[in-house]
């Protein structure tokens, strides 16, 4: 108790000190950061841990403070508390220092606003931003916020960024428990041993610190893994507690999580519901195979259940029954997996509720049981040794394939009440991400006209396919014309057909009708003609400063054969060299041929990882760079002499 | 007349507006599917019906006038994406006092009607912006499901409207109903070719009606106002029978925004004075020189927050806080600029990119930014606009019209007086980019060097010159290299240079120049012996309208601009281009003798050194449709010269 008077005490003292204006303090700062419009001073948490008659209170305690070093930090002036029903915001302090004279002057806010969170993909979310404006931020100025946070069970506990969009002069989390309560306190990717950590013995609590000072600014980067992947950053999680020589469980293990998450799905897959009942039995008979039954049930999911989301309180934890998606025909994800394995059961088919953290979020359950591992269900069915990740939100996914975002996750398996297995979801191999062109064509006035037959399998189907049925027809032509695109922005399309885009198990097909108009020139008695007309990743050198990795959706095999067929009356003079790059990461193949009046280019590229990580960014470029090169090798064609 | 109308009326007849009870809506409550045959097919979205209702009235003892508006559609979703764009329904409540009524159903494919359970609406709220929504997701709808909602909601009566009759998806009927006391009379206006408003009187109740058909769906096309070609109608409270006053004129507004931004409270005018004397005037002697001082110091001292709360409108509140509303801050830099001699006038227009204004209808809806006019030298300043100074304004707010007030002094008496006057927009010159590339070979031939010394002014300046200083340094670079790799992707920058990194609002017009040096592979394709310089590659991808979709609207430029690139390539040693004369291009437009759309090239060869000019300018903002062949030319014409490839031979 005495140390947390002290705490206070050391509040207190540490505002009244603020009051004071240092300028010597402002220009050491405006100094050391002269490319900074604002610094943070503090950016700290401390998060209190009690445990009371029989259960764990947690209450944190936020504090910012921003120097503004510069002219035009106005932009730092709006600021924003996210709250929710989960984490509930308290007793807001927000006001700006004023330097005047030798002292501070004290703007308080007072016009605190709640907003729903309107960068939310969400269509309901009960979380909200608490928004306002620092008044009279200046060149000098501190503004400074101080708010708790209470969170409602002590396994939302979850982890502190060291770093954040402004360098931080003083980064610090502290935790506070009673003693009795184990905690797991994980340091993440800080290589260069920024964060110090202390503990310390408070006469019946335990108080851990973590801090790190000058911590440079994250650098935000395009097409990079979220922040959570390379930031330093605590991860924190309650293991257990003791209550009068009672150990309780809150997230020891991954069977502490599953106890709890199984009550949120409870009599979910076992009860018969009319409705779901006779869709069921109109759609699947008795002599469909098992794997059958599967893959009708999921793909009238996937047809007829949209996905809409919700978040509720304890209803974005816990999915709506079969019965009442069934009747809305729109649903979140946890509703989608319920429809799914309800149906299926009553097809008498076993399918498991699952968990699943998207690409996202950087952890696993068996290091972390904690909830904030995952941001996902899906179900899943077994059949002997094979696993199929049911995503029906995935809405173009054939049954086969997992949702593109989970490849390489821990799905989280419920067996029954009990029991559960922990499984990685595989990461689909480029082989089954397939794209292929196939161009004939003829020169015809330094035009070229021909036509092609394009397919997609796997992820290149399911991604593409939200843009083909898209819309009218008018925008589906444009968007065919914007992926096959060829020669130069000078390229039509003049028919198509599209095939299998509403069969999830067939690549889609596209027959098409083309032509580039001024695609080459004749000079003298010689055609020069680029080959390459389809010049995939010919723009994907990764900037040399680029600190983070370079993250792709899928991996891929990319294939395209182009013939041209030989005009009457010429011959070939030149035919560019055969080229190849192969590596773990990437590679590409380009070859020529001439068979009698035509000249085959084949090119072939795959893309093999999901993340390319800086060591190998060299090895990328050089792939890359060799493959421009090889674009640029031209055929000459010669007139024959008559 | 249209079927649901005609009931309407017939309602309408029975029901005796003394009651003050709103006329209740209804819809058809057992009706068929639309058919449609194989129509619209090709559609992903249909609006069967779009229903608009206002009906003003006066309630309680106190006779407040209030409004009950309706919103009634019906829409098709012909795939899953349609589906998914219509199945979430959002009710604006900016302004509610409560929501009415509220009925939503789906009718499937096979006639099944789903109804909606109201139990279901969410609330979200919006305490930042005022608004706040009531949103609820459809029940029960497939591809091809008819989704059908209507709402009426309560609000306190607003007395200027404006409804869209043209989206994305066509529209097979559309209609507007306006109901009204009939002493109170209401203007209206149909825009791009909406049909006309048509009165009727039906005891004590005035009846506005409009009915559409058939509006075909808008597409977005380049070079065009989207929003300001779609089919809209805009009406307003004009007339007050029991007063005998025609209402919300122009010169009401003008005497309303006169008050707000001219007329200074004391506190006002203490505050401001002290502000003056914190602007660097001294030696300035000239107004337009002491204005641009005085607009760059408030620009740099104070912000805008659009949510702001009432007080900051107040001069104190600004200067204290730091913090103004729109009309807060224009009305701080307008009467400081009065104090230092000038003569401003405030000018009100809206965004021409959203609606452009119409001086003809006056409806305060118009009336949406602040701008301030300075007769001194005929200039613009956008007060609350940071990236702009002295001369230049945001481009949406140029080339329309505007509600001009100034203050005029007559026997020691000053008041307000307007005029509905045009903003221009600034000529192409004032928005040149500018490039010089100077080309070497290396010595194998197989990469170019180049020299690249780009400078912009205008608009595109301006919005760098207000980033610049905000972003931090691993952006500023990033933002540099985009300047410079538009040319080639894999270019090697070995220099790269801002000139000039400080600036100030006395050099805000100079141009913002940008040196840098790079080597890249990618202009030359290799054949053998001969070179293969993809020099159209040299003044970077342009905007190309090749695709041959009917043109739906006026060419409409978001300002004035000219391109000046001057291409120095010293030839290797031996070699000559065999295809010169590919480098001419000559296309323009000729409107009344003048020159206003041109794209011309053209070379001059000395030795191994070749100089290629490369010259484009838009010297008009609007342009008819009919002519839209010409405009396209010349923007295709620079598309063209992008793909020229040179042919080099020994």
């Amino acid at each position: 108790m005495r140390a947390y008077i002290l705490l206070i005490l050391f509040i207190v003292s540490n505002s009244l000190f603020a009051q004071k204006y240092d300028e010597d303090e402002f220009l050491k700062y405006k100094d050391k950061y002269p490319e900074d419009q604002a610094i943070f001073l503090k950016q700290f948490e401390e998060v209190d841990i009690k445990i009371i008659g029989d259960s764990l209170k947690v209450v944190t305690t936020n504090t910012k403070e921003i120097l503004h070093l510069g002219s035009q930090s106005s932009v730092y002036a709006k600021d924003a508390i996210h709250s929710s029903s989960f984490f509930k915001t308290e007793n807001i302090q927000a006001k700006t220092l004023v330097p005047e004279k030798r002292k501070y002057k004290i703007l308080e806010v007072t016009d605190f606003k709640e907003s729903y969170d309107k960068n939310s993909s969400v269509f309901y979310d009960d979380s909200k931003s608490i928004k306002f404006f620092y008044p009279g931020v200046q060149e000098g100025a501190i503004t400074s916020l101080k708010y708790d946070q209470k969170i409602i069970d002590p396994k939302f506990l979850t982890s502190f960024l060291f770093q954040s969009y402004l360098p931080i002069a003083h980064s610090k989390y502290v935790i506070v428990a009673d003693d009795g309560v184990e905690l797991k306190l994980d340091i993440l990717n800080d290589e260069k041993s920024i964060v110090q950590k202390k503990e310390e013995d408070l006469n019946g609590r335990k108080k851990y610190t973590f801090e790190a000072f000058d911590v440079p600014k994250l650098k935000f980067e395009d097409d990079a893994p979220p922040i959570r992947y390379s930031g330093t950053h605590v991860v924190s999680l309650v293991k257990y507690y003791e209550v009068n020589g009672t150990k309780k469980n809150v997230l020891s293990s991954p069977k502490d999580l599953y106890s709890w998450y199984s009550t949120f799905v409870d009599g979910l897959k076992e009860k018969s519901h009319e409705n779901v009942k006779a869709i069921v039995n109109e759609l699947v008979t008795d002599s469909d195979s098992e794997l059958e039954k599967v893959r009708k049930i999921f793909y009238w999911v996937q047809n007829n259940i949209k996905y809409i989301a919700f978040e509720d309180g304890m209803r974005g934890l816990i999915p709506h029954n079969a019965e009442y998606v069934c009747s809305k025909r729109y649903g979140d994800c946890k509703d989608m997996a319920t429809i799914v394995i309800n149906m299926l059961h009553e097809a008498g088919v076993e399918a498991y509720f699952t968990w699943i953290g998207t690409r996202d979020i950087p952890y696993k359950y068996s290091e972390y049981p904690s909830p904030m591992v995952d941001n996902h269900m899906i179900a899943t069915y077994k059949s002997d040794d094979k696993y199929y990740f049911l995503d029906a939100t995935s809405q173009y996914s054939s049954f086969e394939l997992p949702s593109a975002m989970i490849q390489g996750k821990e799905a989280l398996i419920a067996l029954d009440d009990e029991n559960f297995e922990i499984r990685e979801v595989p990461v689909i191999d480029k082989e089954v991400n397939l794209r292929t062109d196939s161009i004939n064509f003829k020169l015809e006035n330094s035009s070229i006209k021909g036509d092609g037959i394009a397919t997609l399998h796997g992820y290149p189907k399911v991604y593409n396919s939200y843009r083909m049925v898209k819309s009218s027809k008018q925008e589906v032509d444009d968007y065919l014309v914007n992926i096959l695109q060829k020669g130069s922005n000078k390229f039509f399309i003049d028919d198509y057909t599209i095939k299998n885009l509403d069969d999830l198990d067939t690549p889609i097909k596209v027959d098409y009708q083309f032509r580039v108009e001024d695609y080459y020139r004749e000079i003298g008695d010689k055609i020069y003609f680029n080959m390459n007309l389809d010049r995939a990743i010919t723009n994907e050198i990764i900037d040399e400063d680029r600190e983070q990795p370079r993250e792709f959706n899928f991996k891929l095999t990319n294939n395209s054969i182009s013939v041209l067929n030989l005009p009457d009356g010429y011959e070939i003079n030149r035919v560019p060299e055969n080229t190849n790059f192969d590596s773990d990461v990437f590679g590409f193949d380009i070859t020529y041929e001439v068979i009698k009046d035509k000249v085959i280019l084949k090119r072939t590229f795959y893309i093999n990882e999901l993340l390319i990580m800086p060591e190998r960014f060299d090895l990328w470029n050089e792939a890359i760079k060799k493959l421009n090169d090889a674009y640029r090798a031209v055929l000459i064609l010669e007139k024959t002499e008559a | 007349m249209h079927k649901t109308l005609l009931i309407f009326f017939a309602l309408l007849a029975t029901h005796n507006s003394l009651t003050a009870q709103y006329l209740k809506y209804e819809w058809e409550e057992d009706r068929e599917r639309y058919d449609l045959g194989d129509a619209f097919s090709d559609e992903a979205l249909i609006y069967l019906k779009y229903h608009r209702q206002y009906e003003y009235i006066y309630e309680g003892e106190e006779r407040n006038l209030f409004l009950y508006q309706t919103e009634h559609e019906i829409m098709r979703a012909n795939n899953d994406n349609a589906l998914a764009r219509s199945n979430r329904i959002y009710i604006p409540m900016r302004n509610a006092i409560e929501l009415v009524e509220l009925h939503a159903r789906t009718i499937n494919k096979d006639g099944t009607v789903i109804e909606f359970d109201k139990s279901e609406i969410k609330e979200l709220e919006d305490e930042e912006t005022g608004s706040g929504y009531k949103i609820f997701a459809i029940e029960g709808a497939e591809v091809g499901s008819e989704i059908e909602y209507y709402y009426t909601k309560k609000l306190d009566a607003d007395y200027f409207g404006r409804e869209f009759y043209q989206f994305s998806e066509p529209i097979i009927k559309g209609s507007f109903v306006l109901l009204t006391p009939s002493n109170l009379q209401f203007s209206f206006k149909s825009y791009n070719r909406l049909p006309e408003i048509k009165i009727d009187t039906v005891e004590s109740t005035t009846v506005y009606t409009m009915v559409c058909e058939n509006i075909p769906a808008l597409r977005e096309e380049e070079f065009s106002s989207y929003d300001g070609s779609r089919q809209r109608l805009e009406f307003k409270l004009g007339y007050n029978e029991a007063t005998g006053r025609k209402l919300f004129q122009w010169s009401d507004a003008t005497q309303l925004l006169y008050g707000r931004a001219f007329l200074l409270e004391k506190e006002e005018s203490k505050a401001l004075e002290k502000l003056l004397g914190d602007v660097k005037l001294k030696g300035l002697k000239t107004i337009p020189e002491k204005v641009a001082a005085i607009e760059d110091f408030i620009k740099t001292s104070y912000y805008l927050n659009e949510n702001a709360p009432y007080e900051a409108s107040s001069i104190p509140f600004i200067l204290e806080n730091r913090i103004g509303s729109k009309l807060g801050l224009t009305k701080l830099t307008l009467n400081a600029f009065k104090l230092v001699g000038a003569n401003p006038s405030l000018v009100l227009t809206s965004d021409r990119s959203e609606v452009p204004f119409d001086g003809e209808f006056e409806s305060y809806n118009y009336l949406q930014d602040y701008l301030i006019y300075l007769p001194e030298d005929d200039s613009f300043v956008a007060p609350y606009n940071p990236e702009f100074r002295y001369g230049m304004v945001p481009a949406p707010f140029t080339a329309t019209e505007g509600l001009f007030i100034s203050q005029v002094t007559e026997d020691g008496m000053a008041f307000p007086k307007y005029e509905i006057k045009k903003i221009p927009a600034l000529p192409a010159a004032d928005n040149l980019d500018k490039m010089d590339v100077n080309v070497t070979f290396n010595e194998d031939l197989t990469a170019n060097t180049v020299h690249l010394k780009r400078s912009f002014n205008g608009y595109q300046a301006a919005f760098i010159k207000a980033v610049y200083p905000l972003i931090e340094e691993a952006r500023k670079e990033e933002l540099l290299k985009s300047l410079v790799k538009f040319l080639a992707a894999d270019a090697n920058i070995t220099t790269l240079e801002l000139k000039d990194k400080e600036f100030h609002y006395e050099t805000w017009e100079d141009p913002l120049v940008i040196d840098s040096e790079f080597e890249s592979p990618s202009f030359i394709e290799l054949a053998g012996d001969i070179i293969l310089l993809k020099v159209g590659e040299m003044i970077g991808p342009q905007t190309e309208m090749y695709q041959e979709n009917e043109r739906m609207t006026e060419v409409e430029n978001d300002f004035n601009r000219e391109y000046q690139r001057n291409i120095t390539i010293t030839l290797p040693e031996g070699y000559k281009v065999e295809n010169l004369d590919d480098l001419n291009f000559d296309e323009k437009v000729i409107e009344d003798g003048e020159t206003i759309f041109y794209f011309k090239s053209g070379y001059e060869l000395k030795g191994q050194k070749l100089k290629i000019y490369v010259n484009e300018a838009y010297e008009e903002i609007y342009y008819p449709k009919e002519k839209f062949e010409a405009f396209r030319t010349v923007i295709n014409a620079a598309a063209d010269w992008n793909k020229i490839v040179l042919v080099m031979s020994k």
